[in-house]
Order: structure tokens, then sequence, then C-alpha cells
């Protein structure tokens, strides 16, 4: 949690935050403290008249601080939520610019999870937490320990038992938290387990009931069940006394404290009225603890919130320098020279590139799946980084140049088309949101929209659905097409970017995209309607481009390109008998 | 202005007041008027919906100095303008509200009373219709649901009538609306006779006419079988008690005089599912309820024990062995509550264990069973969420949850019985704090429900633009940058809408803790006994006792409430699982028959008969199908989007049962066969993954266990596939999605190997080369030629060309036939055929004119 201060900008709050929780600590213990002093004088009052008047004075004095107290905490609360809505808004701040620095390599499935949970929930817990959580469970054990002290004042031994019954309460609610937590995660992983097997299992049926397999599996999966049931039968060692430790212990220090006043009682040093008075204050002494342990759950999710966020903070970045190499107008619009990369541990993917592509023109990369095609893209956009030789833009290698300006330099379509979950307008604008509504429709219009557009029941403000999901897989395409118009990038990257979509569409597409972007465009295509558009057509396998030309000279070759263009012609004419 | 006790509590809790001010006053009927009111502090937010409604302040037409609280539907709402829309019957005799609405003109004013943000929310999952029953006075809020209901579910709606211009009043237009109109005779039960009965299944009633009536259509409503999640019963108005009162202060809910004779239910509600899956826990768990109030009440015993240390301390005991006996007895006691907990904590826990597993085991039997159509994408996410987090909501119930709320409960129910006895004249007292955490809750309720529905509204955006832009990163890092991005302003504004909500809450909630902080009633009971005590009406034992437990009572109920919340959330869990668990099965005919031996060439026949198909009841996808497929023949399924080609082909590897009618292998009905018995017959390939966790051998072995590494090399090799496997380092052994990644083709390949395999005399291929990456589909064409030799195939493609050469093409148009026959004849007949045909020719042409051109 200290560490997060730090991201707190707010500081004079900050101070003023430490200085009120002081204040209400001590008012909150010097309120119970008071208590004492009322009580004796009260049940000394009927057998000693002379006490009959302290009586209402201690109990004005109580009042007063009782008010004092609550005026102190109330302000703390609402300087506490100052400090977490400060946070709220710093840790959003900071991990969302860091998600556009990071290498999108980074975003594993679990990570992705992590980041969505840390983004959709994170900030608003620290956030809560600080007011309702953090905030009360600093002064609910900051006031037990100052009443602690107080109660030197009374007796020494009384302080000593108070102080040690503190320690053991504590250490019994920390102790016993922790036992429960092991037994919740084992539990958790063990009923983890045999969740993901039941998905595989419901996953699989179509298949296990086409093999006629389902029954084998399922026994196979009973057994793996009783495993998980018994393991689950085992975590009791750990369940029970993590669930009983701290009542326990809560109980023993009454006990103890009962005992000590008795005991002091006894030996004469206090008299009848101020061990009962002790007692109704000791009683009280422990009780934050309960609120501790109730608060327990909250305090759990305000840890995992934390961790997660610590992590994905730690996380690399892409390394970006103060400031952009300038941009040569005169230098070929991507050139790449003697590139290779290969994933951490993985095989070598690109193995030795040299590519130019000259201002204006188009340049196909053609080769079979896993030949390293839309890596040598993303390497371009700095998805990674290369391992060795260079890749510039305009003459600047693409790592001295500012992530921002490198990427608006660049408009790209993927294949698996990734559309917000907002309206197809918003959708389009993302790709330049400044752009006027005209260029907004032209754009449009350009990428064969407007037919979607009449479809969808809002039209133009229809909501796409999450992911796109209500468009079709050549009209999400379409979209994305329309934002890379709309962007007017100087440089086109297309990756198999019309591989849903159907000849005569595409045909009009590619035309399009041809007439309203300018620019030097580099397609990764299969589409033999495409690549023949291409100026100038690189044929990459395992990592190397073995062959690079015009579709003339390469046809006339006869070489590797020539065969994949025989076999995706015959793949065209094929007939099931 | 009075507005007696109703008025108080409503200040109390917080509600807010506002004054409208009318705009327009219109007459839809002589017995109807709509009144248009100015209302712009009622525009702060917070959300309304279908059934909203404002409490109005109308004044008593006898006595102005008083006024009646009555609650009216918002119609409509203006928020440009800031107006809203009410709808008043003029009711003869008429309340208060109704003659103040007979009276009203424009530029009148009224107050207005908002508690909270009432609306109708529609129950979740969508119920199978909706019964919707009222009179004129509920028609605001019914015409607001009505608009808010989804398309194609069936509606009833009964209306009573007292004027025949009633009928004239404006309905919502709706498909799938039936309306009733009954005339409201004085009966009060003649509303519910004329309710159909029928079977409400899954139904969701909503009941909002007269009190009378409602009453009468709520016990009839019951006594069908319509569970109380599924029944929501109002009365809106009483009859002959104009000046009564209305709405949530009169709640009529309660049960009629006579119910109704026990009838037969008429439907099942899935909703009642979730607890009929929990009764065997039902004793066991009442059982354990009742154990842990015992140790809830034996845990207090140490304090009763501390106040009579006290009470003999000041009574000027000395004698040690008397205090030690007192130690003792505490110790016995704590020993033994810690004891019996331990016990019940391990008897619960086993019983969870097992509870759990016969659960888990039920889930995994019927995911065996159910229909493979089920399985879409949400029904996976169904079982996903069932499997993870249901059953560990139904272990939190049966360990936790339940004892947790009997303890919340009892702890606080015995003090306060306990000081009652023990001290009335003291006791009383504490019954002043209680009041005020009670209305201090209420208020905390008010100021926080409204943004509750804003707040999760505002979380689901953030989610929901985090998750896009989390799993686009790559397109999120180039098309949503900077502060001005699409993530960066859906989170500014859920931290502002943060801010606005909870930052005053922050003062209330706090004013809540600090209220009911047991040393705040401490010094309470203090101030108040100490002069009890120096009276001498109040023994030093009482205010010992009273000093000891009372100060925790306020605390302690403060989450009686929120200890409920654990329990329903554990109930709403068994729910989601007792419905996957209730989701039909497909039928197995027992003895299953089996096929009989195939004929000479080992083709086998299959028949589609008469089929019907639909997966809702009532929307057919396929309209009386038939079919033959010779022996060893090709037949092709073609047709536009939607033409239902899909269904058709899955029927015959029973991923649904029809509807009407039957297929049927070599004679044989598909239903009356062993599963296993059905699909050594067929085989099938569909596009997308359909490789399963295992080694390569286990996939293409996946149906026949005990085949050789030959005979798997064998069909490999006949799929295209065996080279690529030859390459992976482990080959054959290596396991799928581990060391060994497929492309789509590649996978696709796979299973046409299993396919080979298998050897079946009929195959149903779906669109089998459509995931094919480019260069390998012609790897999958040449292995997929080779599959099809030989056999009875049913293939569906929308790439036409490729089945030029099949011995029978079937053109479906909206689930029926509509051409038979092949491609010479179809092609040159005029009909759907040819222009599919065209439309996939000029496709080819463009290919062609490309490359050509060039």
């Amino acid at each position: 949690m200290i560490t997060f201060l730090a991201l707190v900008r707010d500081r004079g709050a900050l101070r003023r935050y430490g200085v009120e929780t002081v204040v209400a600590i001590v008012l909150r213990a010097i309120v119970l403290l008071l208590v004492f002093p009322v009580l004796s004088a009260l049940f000394s009052a009927r057998s000693d008249a002379v006490h009959g008047g302290a009586v209402w004075l201690w109990l004005a004095a109580l009042v007063i601080a009782l008010a004092v107290s609550w005026w102190a905490e109330k302000r703390l609360v609402g300087t506490g939520f100052t400090i977490g809505f400060d946070l709220l808004t710093g840790v959003e701040d900071r991990v969302r610019a860091r998600l556009e620095a990071m290498p999108p390599d980074w975003f594993t499935a679990t990570r992705r999870a992590e980041v969505q949970q840390t983004l959709t929930s994170a900030g608003q817990e620290i956030c809560t937490s600080f007011a309702y959580v953090v905030t009360p469970a600093v002064s609910a054990i900051g006031s037990t320990f100052v009443v602690g002290l107080g109660l030197f004042w009374v007796h020494p031994l009384l302080g000593a038992v108070a102080l040690g019954g503190w320690c053991l309460v504590a250490a019994a609610l920390l102790l016993g938290g922790r036992l429960l937590r092991s037994a919740d995660t084992a539990y958790a992983s063990a009923s983890h387990d045999a969740a993901a097997r039941i998905v595989e299992f419901t996953r699989s049926q179509r298949v296990l009931r086409a093999a006629g397999q389902v029954d084998s599996v399922e026994s196979e999966l009973g057994q793996a069940l009783r495993r998980q049931s018994r393991a689950a039968v085992r975590l009791l060692g750990w369940t029970v006394p993590g669930n009983l430790l701290f009542t326990v212990a809560y109980q023993a220090m009454l006990l103890a404290i009962a005992a000590t006043t008795v005991h002091l009682f006894l030996r004469g040093e206090l008299s009848a009225a101020q061990v009962v008075a002790l007692l109704v204050v000791l009683v009280r002494f422990l009780e934050p603890f309960v609120v501790l342990s109730e608060l327990a759950p909250a305090t759990e999710l305000l840890q995992g919130a934390l961790r997660r966020l610590s992590a994905f903070l730690a996380a690399q970045v892409l390394p970006e320098p103060a400031a952009s190499a300038p941009l040569d107008g005169t230098a070929p619009a991507l050139e790449l020279r003697g590139v290779r990369f290969s994933y951490p541990d993985g095989p070598t993917v690109i193995d030795g590139v040299d590519l130019v592509v000259p201002r204006g023109s188009m340049t196909a990369i053609v080769g079979p799946s896993g030949s390293g095609k839309s890596t040598l893209l993303d390497l371009v956009t700095r998805v990674a980084d290369v391992d060795s030789g260079t890749i510039r833009v305009e003459g600047a290698d693409v790592r001295d140049l500012r992530l921002d300006d490198l990427l608006s330099h660049i408009a790209i379509v993927h294949q698996d088309v990734y559309l917000f979950d907002g309206t197809l307008r918003e959708n389009v604008l993302a790709g330049r949101p400044d752009a006027s509504e005209d260029e907004v429709r032209a754009a449009c219009t350009a990428a064969q929209l407007d037919s979607v557009i009449e479809r969808l029941p809002q039209g133009w403000d229809g909501r796409v659905g999450e992911d796109g999901a209500r468009l079709s897989g050549g009209e999400r395409q379409r979209v994305s097409i329309a934002r890379a118009i709309l962007r007017q990038a100087p440089l086109l990257l297309l990756d198999e970017a019309t591989s849903a979509l159907d000849l005569l569409t595409e045909r009009g597409l590619v035309a399009a995209l041809g007439q309203h972007t300018a620019g030097t465009t580099v397609v990764v295509a299969h589409r033999l309607s495409t690549i023949a558009r291409a100026d100038q057509i690189a044929f990459l396998e395992d990592g190397r481009i073995v062959e690079c030309g015009t579709l003339e000279t390469l046809l006339a070759a006869g070489g590797r390109f020539a065969d994949y263009w025989g076999m995706r012609e015959r793949a065209g004419t094929w007939t099931l008998v | 202005m009075s507005r007696g006790f109703t008025g108080a509590m409503m200040r109390a809790y917080g509600a807010g007041e506002w004054v409208l001010t009318v705009v327009s006053v219109e007459d839809i009927t002589e017995h109807y008027r709509r009144i248009v009111v100015h209302a712009p502090g009622l525009f702060d937010g917070t959300p309304y919906g279908a059934a909203s409604y404002l409490r109005l302040w109308a004044p008593d037409p006898d006595d102005p100095s008083k006024e009646y609280q009555r609650g009216y539907t918002i119609a409509a709402l203006d928020e440009a303008r800031e107006q809203m829309t009410m709808e008043f019957v003029l009711h003869d005799p008429a309340g208060p509200a109704s003659t103040w609405a007979r009276q009203a003109k424009p530029g009148d004013r009224i107050a207005a009373t908002r508690w909270g943000a009432p609306r109708f929310i529609a129950p979740d999952p969508a119920p199978a219709g909706y019964l919707l029953v009222g009179d004129p006075a509920a028609l605001p809020g019914i015409n607001g649901i009505l608009s808010e209901l989804p398309d194609d579910v069936p509606i009833h709606l009964y209306l009573e009538f007292t004027h025949d211009s009633d009928r004239t009043l404006p309905v919502v237009e709706r498909v799938g609306l039936r309306i009733t109109w009954v005339r409201r005779t004085g009966d009060a039960e003649e509303l519910m006779r004329a309710i159909e009965p029928r079977d409400y299944s899954d139904w969701f009633a909503w009941v909002t006419a007269e009190s009378e009536a409602t009453k009468a259509v709520r016990g009839q409503l019951k006594a069908w079988g319509f569970p109380r999640s599924h029944l929501k019963a109002q009365g809106y108005w009483k009859q002959g008690k104009e000046m009564g009162i209305s709405r949530d202060d009169a709640p009529v809910v309660e049960a009629p005089k006579q119910e109704p004779a026990a009838q037969p239910a008429f439907g099942r509600w899935s909703a009642a599912s979730g607890t009929e899956l929990l009764r065997p826990l039902r004793i066991p768990l009442v059982m354990a309820g009742i154990v842990q109030a015992l140790v809830s009440l034996l845990e207090l015993v140490p304090f009763i024990l501390l106040a009579e240390l006290g009470s003999r301390l000041i009574a000027g005991e000395r004698d040690p062995s008397r205090f030690w006996a007192l130690g003792l007895t505490a110790v016995i006691v704590m020993g033994v509550a810690a004891g019996v907990s331990v016990l019940l904590l391990l008897a619960l826990h086993l019983m969870d264990a097992r509870f759990g597993h016969e659960v888990r085991t039920a889930l995994v039997a019927r995911i065996g069973r159910v229909p493979l159509g089920w399985f879409t994408d949400r029904n996976s996410a169904t079982v996903r969420g069932a499997v993870h987090d249901d059953v560990a909501g139904i272990h939190h119930l049966t360990t936790h949850a339940v004892i947790d709320a009997v303890a919340a409960v009892v702890t606080p129910v015995a003090v306060l019985l306990y000081l009652l006895v023990a001290h009335p004249g003291y006791a009383v007292f504490l019954l002043f704090p209680l009041i005020a955490v009670y209305v201090l809750t209420l208020r905390m309720f008010n100021a926080s429900s409204w943004g509750v529905e804003v707040f999760e509204r505002e979380r689901s955006a953030v989610a929901s633009a985090a998750g896009s832009h989390v799993e686009g990163i790559g397109t999120a890092r180039i098309y949503d940058r900077g502060s001005g991005g699409r993530l960066a302003q859906t989170l500014a504004r859920r931290a502002a809408f943060v801010d606005s909500w909870q930052r005053p809450l922050t003062g209330i909630k706090t004013t809540n803790d600090l209220a009911t902080r047991p040393t705040t009633m401490l010094v309470y009971l203090i101030l108040v006994g100490s002069p009890m005590y120096a009276a001498g009406w109040l023994d030093a034992g009482d205010l010992i006792l009273f000093l000891l437990l009372g100060t925790t009572l306020a605390s302690r109920l403060m989450i009686v409430a929120y200890s409920f919340v654990p329990v329903r959330e554990a109930l709403a869990a068994a729910l989601r699982v007792a419905r996957t668990l209730a989701e039909p099965v497909l039928a197995e005919t027992d003895p299953a028959r089996s096929l009989p031996i195939a004929g000479g060439d080992g083709g086998r026949r299959v028949r589609f008969e008469s089929v019907t198909f639909g997966y809702a009841p009532d929307h057919p996808v396929l309209h009386d199908i038939d079919l033959d497929l010779s022996p060893g023949t090709v037949t092709a399924l073609v047709g536009p989007s939607g033409a239902g080609k899909s269904t058709l082909a899955a029927l015959l590897a029973r991923f649904h049962d029809v509807d009407a009618g039957r297929i049927t292998i070599d004679g044989t009905d598909i239903r009356d066969l062993a599963t296993s018995d059905l699909y050594r017959a067929v085989s099938f390939v569909f596009q997308g993954s359909s490789l399963v966790r295992g080694t390569v051998h286990d996939n293409i072995a996946l149906g026949r266990p005990e085949t050789t590494r030959e005979e798997v090399e064998r069909a490999a090799r006949a799929a295209q596939i065996h080279s690529r496997i030859s390459r992976l380092d482990r080959g054959y052994d290596a396991v799928v999605g581990e060391d060994a990644q497929f492309s789509g083709g590649e996978a696709q390949r796979v299973a046409i190997a299993r396919a080979i395999l298998a050897d079946p005399a009929i195959l149903v291929l779906d669109e089998a080369t459509a995931h094919a990456d480019p260069e390998s589909e012609h790897a999958v064409q040449a292995a997929l030629s080779a599959l099809v030799r030989g056999r009875t195939v049913l293939v569906v493609s929308h790439r036409l060309h490729t089945l030029t050469g099949a011995d029978r093409i079937v053109v479906l148009d909206a689930g029926r036939i509509e051409q038979v026959g092949d491609h010479a004849s179809l092609s040159v007949a005029d009909g759907l055929y040819r222009e599919l045909w065209r439309a996939d020719a000029a496709a080819d042409a463009a290919i062609d004119a490309e490359t050509v051109g060039r």
C-alpha cells in the first residue's frame, strides 16, 4: 500500500490525512478511557457521596470527547476519500498510458484478463477501500493500541496484560486469516482443476460423441472429481483452526483480563468500583479487532487488486527515445536491412530479410503460413523489436521514433478485425478522431459500407455489438478498411485484410484503397487477384525472401512463387467428386 | 401541512421532495386524464424505466391542511424539456389524487416524493412469456413494460374496464400481444376467472389491478404454480376506500381468505429448480442452524458471567474461591462452544464435499447427454460459470453463509430478549437507538440506490472498453491512444460518476458507522443508566449487564441485513447450476436397437421422412423435409444462408432431435439406435476446431482406441497430413496444443484422417474446407476426395463450383426443398439454383479476369 501512496498527486491531502489519522485515533482512545473514571465514580457514588459530583463532570467530559472524536473521524474519512479518488484517477491514468507503451506480445490470455480486471475494478477498489477499509482499519488498530498504553496509567500490570493481549489477538487474527487463505487457495485450485476438466469435456462433446467416447472420458473424469473431493476434505485441517483461532484467542483474552483485575482487587490495589469500570472498558478494548476480522474479505480484494497492479506496472515497456528522429522525404517509404527476429526461446522467425518498398508503390508479401509474413508487419509497427538489422520508415529507424509518431504514420488492417463495442461511426472515426462528418461518410462509401449502414436498425449510429458480433466477417473487414482509409496515413499495411470478402467486393475494395490512400501499401495476401495488382511481389519462405519481382518475371522464372500460384489456381477449380 | 406519520418517516429516510408544475391537461377519455408536469429537479441522473413512479402529495378535498400520498407511474419523460407525463383515472367517488387531477389546470403545483429508483426489470433469464393483468389505473405502467419487452415473446394482457370508453385507451402495440378486456362488475373474482388456464411454464406475471381483484388473481396464479420470483402483484387502488392509502403503504400481498383448492400446476418454472437442487441439504442445514444458534447463545454466557462478577464485587464479595468458580464456569462454557463449533464445521465441510461432488458428477453426466446443438458459445460459458463459480457459491452456502446468517440474527435477538427480561424499564431505551439505526440504514439505501444502476452501467462500460482494448491491443495501440481516446474517456466518465455518487455517501456511511459503534452505545447507555442507577431504579448488576451486552446491539443489527447477501448469492448460484442440470437430454430407447448388417456394397441408405424442426417452439427452421440418400451417392445441400442447410445436416448427426417426422438409416429411426451404433455408421467433418486434448495419435484414433500406429499412419497419409506430423519433434506422440500447433487446414486434415480411420458408411461434410488456410486448401481438398469415395455423403457448401459432380443437388430455401436435380439440369432450369450459380460463376469470372488481365 505504501508504494501506492506515492501515486497520490495531492501531497497536501496526504499530509492532512496523516495528522487527522493520529488525532482521530487518540480521540477515539480517550473516549473509551474516559469511561473508566465515569463508571468508577458512578459505582462508588452510593457508598461515597463525595464522588457524586464527579460522576456528572466526568460524564460531561465523556460526551464532549465523543462529539469531538466524531467530528475528527468524519473529517478523516472525507480526506481518505479524497486520497482514494486521487488514487483512482492516478492509477487509471498510469495503467492506460502504460498499455500504449507495452509490446502487444506481453498480453497473453491470462494477462489480458488481469489487465481488464485491473482497469475495470482496481482503481475503484483502491478508491473505496481507502475510505471504507484502510481508514477504519488503521483507526481501529491504532486506537486499541493507544487504549492499551492508557491502561498503564491505571495500573502497570493491567497495561502489560492488555498490550500482551493486543499482540496475541492480532497474531491470532493474522494467523487465522493466513490459514483460511491457504485453505481457500488450495480449495480453489483443486476445484479449478476439476472445473477445467469439465469445461474441456464440454468443449470436446462434438468430437467425443462422434467418436463414441463420451462414457470412457466421463468415467475418467469421474475419478478426477473424486480425487478433488477427497482433496477438499483434507483441507479441513486448515479450515477449522483458521475459523476458530480468533474467537478462542479473543475469549482467552477476556478471561485473562478479568482474572488480572480480580487479582489486583484481591491484593487491594483496585477498588471494587474500579474493577467493574475496568471490566466494561476492557471488554470494549479488543472489540476493534472484530471489525478488522470483518474487513478481512475486503482487504483480500484490495490486496489482489494491488498485486495485479504492481505486476502490471513492473512489466517491461518498449524503449522509446525522448524525441523522434527526423523523417527524410527522399528515403524509401519502408526499408528492411538484414532483419532477424525470433521469439524468446523460440525458433528463428525472420532470418535475414532485405526489402525496399518505394514510395507510392504496392508490395505484396506472399508465402505459406508460418513463413513469417505477419511477423514482418509486426516488426514495422513495433509489436516486437528486431534482434538484428534495421527497419527504417522514411529513413528513420523505427526505434528512433516516438511510438506515438511511428503509429500515427501508419494505418493497418488486420485479418482478425477488432471492432470496439460502440457504434459503427465511432469505429470508423477511431481512424482519425478529428475527421469531419463528410470525411467519415466518404470513407464508409469507399469501403462499400453503405449497404451495411442501411441494414443496421439505427444505421450509422447502430451499435456493432461487442467485438463486432452483429456484423459478418466481411462487413467487419470493411469497417476496418474504412477506418484505415479515413486515417490518411502515409504507410498502409494490410494483413490478409480482405480474406473474408467475396471476390466481387474484394475487387472493388482493393481499387478503393488504391484511390483513397495515396501513400505506400504493403499487403500480405493469398488472393491471386490482390497479388496480381502489386508492383512488387516478395515470396517469403522460412523467414527469408526467396524470390522478389513483378508477377510476370516471377511466373516466367517458374520458381517457388510460380508453384504456389499454380497450386492456388488448382484449388480454385477443385470439385468434390 | 400535515402528512401524518408516513410523511415524517419519508423525510427521515431521506426521500427527496420536489414540486411539480402542471404544464398541460388532456382528457384521453372522459374518465382518463393525461397531465404533463414540469419537474426540473427530478432529472438528476436517476434512472427511470417502465413502471417507475413518484409519490404525489394530494390534498384532502375536505380538509386542505391534510395531504395524502399516492403513487403514480411516470408514463412518459421528456428530458430535454424536463417534463413528465402522468395519467389519472378519474374515479367516482374520487380519492384525493383523483380529485386533484379532476381540477388540475396549467400552473397548478403539487409536491412529489421519490424514494430510491423503483422500476420494472425483466427477469433474467428471459421468461417464456408475460402475463400482464391490470386496469386503466395500471395502464401507464403496463404500457411502459410493453415497450421494453423483447420481440417474439407471447404477451397476454388482461385489462379490467368500467366504462366502455376505457376500451379506447391507448395500449402499446406489440407483435404477439393478446388483449382481453374484462368488464368490472364489482365481483373481485371476475378478473381472476377471465384468465385462461393454460401452460404458463417459465412465464412471468405482473398483476396491478384493484386491490381485491389483485389478491384474487395472485392467489389463482400462485395455485397454478407461479413461483414468487415470477409473480409480481400489487394492488394499485382500493375500491370504496378512496381515502385509504395506496401502493407500498398498504401491502395487499397477503393470501386471499380462501386459498383455492389444490389444483394441478399449470406449468413448470425453472426458477424453482434451485431450491429443488438444494433439497437434500435442507434438513442438515436447518439442524446446523439450530446448533449454531445454541453456540451463539453459549458465546453470550461469558458476558453474563462477567456481569455477575461485577455485581458481586459491588455487593462487597471478597471470597476468592467464588471468583475462581465463576472463571471456571466461563472456561467450561467457552470450551464447549468451541468444541461444538469444531464439530459443526467438520460436519458441514464433509457434507459439502459430498454434495459438491454429486453436483459435479451430475453436471458431467448431463453434459454427456444433452443434444449437441445445445453447446453454443453462450451455453458453454454457462457450464464454465457453473463449474467454476457456482459450485463454489454452493460451497460457501453450506459451509458458511447459513450459519453466519443464523449467528447474525440469533445473537442480537437473544441479547434484546434477555435484557428486556432482566430490566424492561432500562431495555426500553435500547429501542431508540435501534429505530435510529433503522432510519439511518434506509437513508443510506436511499442515498446510494439511485446510483447502483448507473454505476453498474458505467462499470460494464469500462469492462467492455477495457476488454475490447486489451483483446484488440494490436488494433487499439494504433487507433486508441492518448487521453482523448475511447478508453481514457470511458475511464474518466466513470471516475467522475464515482466521485459524484460516493463522496456525499461517505458522510452518511461514517455517521452510520459512528452511531452504531459499541463505544457510542456505551456512552448512550451510561448517560441513560447513570441517573437511573443514582436514583436507585437500577441495581449495579443490571447496569453492568447492559453495559456489557447492550453495547453491541446496534452494530450487530447493522450486519443482519448484510448477512443474508451471501445466502441470496449462493441461492442464485444454485439456481444456475440447477438450470444446467434441468436441460433436456436426448432420449434414448431402451433397449437400443442395433443396425442391421450393411448391404453388399457396404453403403447405407438414409431417409428424411417429413422432417420438421425448429430451435424454438412454433418457429420451425425446416418444414416437412423428405429426402432419400441412396447408398454410395453424394447429395449436396445448397441454398442462401439461413436456408437451414447446416441444421438439416446436423439432424443426421443427432445434434438435435426432430420435432416431427423421422430420420432413418437402413430403415431404423436414428433415435432408436444406440449412440455408439449411430456414430459408427455416421462420421462428420465440420468447419472449425475438432481436436481434443491428447496426442496426435489419440486424436486420429479417437473413435477406435485399439488402432495400431500403422493404421493411424495410413489414414494420415490418405488425409495428406502424415508428412506434417512426421516433422513434429515427437511425431504422432506430440500433444495437441502443446508441442503440436496445427493451422486450421492442418487440424481439418487430422479430422479427415480420423474419419478415414473410422471408415463410416455415411459421411456428413459441412463447409469442410471453409477454415483451410490457403496453401493447405489444396491438400484438404485432396484429402476430402479420398474420404468421400464409396460412401453415402451429405455435403453442405456455399462454393457451388466444388459440387458440380454431386449425384444430386438439393436446393433449400427458408427451410423447404425448392429444387432437386443434378448440376447439368438445374443450371439450365429457371430457379434459385441458377441464380446462385450465376452469382458464384460471377465470382469465378472475376478471378479469371484479374489473372488474365495482367
